[in-house]
């Protein structure tokens, strides 16, 4: 097989394997299916350009996660959008969608949780990240993540009680 | 593990699975129905954030990494020395003599000239390159939007294949073979037809573009497949096909027997 080829079915293979949750990370870090595509398309193509510079595809996920996260900050640099509700006829419109009251409660709470809060939580529910990996992806103490996620988690709950004992 | 660090963790993360962890989960019956209550929100917490992904995501990011990006195209900077800033004109001109400068602006204009002649050309190239580029895409697009021409196997009935060329204001003169799909559409705002024909490769898309201008002839990798466009005489002729398929015959042999009316 041709150097070419090979380079070719590598990141066939990294964008099969990871599209899914780079998706998912863009959408609930900027909570606009449209520009969460655009940010998965910026992003592969800064893998496509820079895949020589992965030595090591089990680090596929976190360089990855890196690149969506640098997408989005460049997006903001631009134009910031506030996300106060979640276009949910746009979200619904694909299949595998859980139309329960909880569900849509979860997701309105989740897009209107602090940047700071909304992000370890999505590292850990997404992309499966422990506490140690969220911190060194995000450059805080693995305390700061703690109190981070038990936060968001928190206000979630909250919520979600909140709109039970109503 | 005492209760309140157990309720710690569990909040924290209640798939939490360290053996200190699970065993007070074991021993404390309390502690146990938190954890299941907590489960339970990690459960609907995981399915709130699954958002599917758009239909052909995939698909798109593929094709996209062979579009050349922006900064591919990104021009070279011009190298020039310090005398040819502006900045510096007057130190230029106190360095020579009038003779000496005659036969420097000479050169100066020959060269200028010769840069002038080579922007000329490469903004022509590059118009060229442009178009072919935007029609390729074009047709890429159409071709990638209609995937159940590919899956046609049954011939269609030759009067429709007429009739399609007639809407389009052409004529078939001699057998061009078995057609799998014929459609109508407009592509650049011209009238087109697109046709699939069974290669001994695999399918060849064969696309008309009645009055597109592209002049020349282009040929394209996409992927897996090769595309060659060129110019005739009433418009544009697309043919796609996999690259070990003798597309320059078959686009000869279509062009022959299509006639305009």
């Amino acid at each position: 097989m041709k150097p070419s080829d090979k380079r070719q079915v590598r990141f066939e293979r990294l964008v099969k394997t990871w599209t899914k949750d780079v998706f998912r990370y863009a959408f609930w870090l900027c909570g606009d299916q449209h520009i969460a595509e655009e940010l998965v398309q910026e992003t592969f193509t800064r893998v496509w350009k820079y895949l020589d510079q992965l030595s090591d595809d089990n680090a596929a996920k976190s360089w990855l996660f890196t690149i969506v996260k640098r997408e989005n900050a460049r997006r903001y640099e631009r134009y910031c959008p506030e996300i106060e509700t979640l276009d949910h006829d746009q979200i619904a419109a694909n299949g595998d969608y859980d139309t329960s009251t909880e569900a849509f409660v979860l997701r309105q709470a989740l897009a209107k949780l602090p940047d700071e809060y909304r992000e370890p939580l999505i590292l850990q529910v997404i992309a499966g990240y422990s506490i140690k990996e969220i911190a060194l992806q995000m450059d805080l103490s693995t305390g700061a993540v703690m109190t981070r996620v038990h936060r968001a988690r928190q206000k979630l709950r909250d919520t979600l009680q909140g709109t039970e004992n109503k | 593990m005492n209760c309140q660090t157990f309720r710690e963790y569990c909040t924290l993360n209640p798939t939490y699975r360290k053996q200190a962890f699970l065993r007070h989960k074991q021993a404390c019956s309390a502690c146990a129905d938190f954890a299941d209550e907590m489960m339970l929100f990690e459960q609907t917490l995981v399915e709130a954030m699954k958002i599917e992904i758009p239909a052909g995501l995939t698909e798109r990011i593929l094709h996209r990494q062979t579009i050349p990006s922006a900064d591919d195209q990104r021009l070279p900077t011009p190298v020039g020395s310090d005398e040819r800033k502006t900045g510096h004109l007057f130190k230029f001109l106190k360095r020579y003599t009038p003779s000496q400068l005659a036969s420097q602006w000479f050169h100066y204009s020959i060269y200028a000239l010769a840069a002038s002649l080579v922007l000329a050309i490469g903004l022509l190239v590059g118009s060229l390159w442009w178009q072919s580029h935007v029609l390729q895409q074009q047709v890429i697009a159409y071709i990638e939007n209609e995937p159940h021409a590919f899956l046609m196997n049954d011939e269609v009935p030759p009067d429709e294949v007429r009739a399609m060329f007639q809407a389009i204001g052409a004529k078939l003169t001699s057998d061009i073979g078995p057609v799998n799909f014929c459609n109508l559409l407009t592509i650049q705002d011209y009238a087109s037809a697109h046709i699939v024909l069974t290669g001994t490769k695999g399918p060849i898309n064969v696309l008309f573009i009645r009055d597109s201008q592209l002049t020349g002839y282009h040929t394209f990798s996409h992927g897996k497949l090769k595309s060659i466009i060129f110019s005739a005489t009433w418009g544009n002729l697309a043919i796609v096909g996999v690259p070990e398929e003798p597309l320059e015959k078959i686009a000869v042999r279509l062009n022959e027997a299509v006639i305009w009316l």
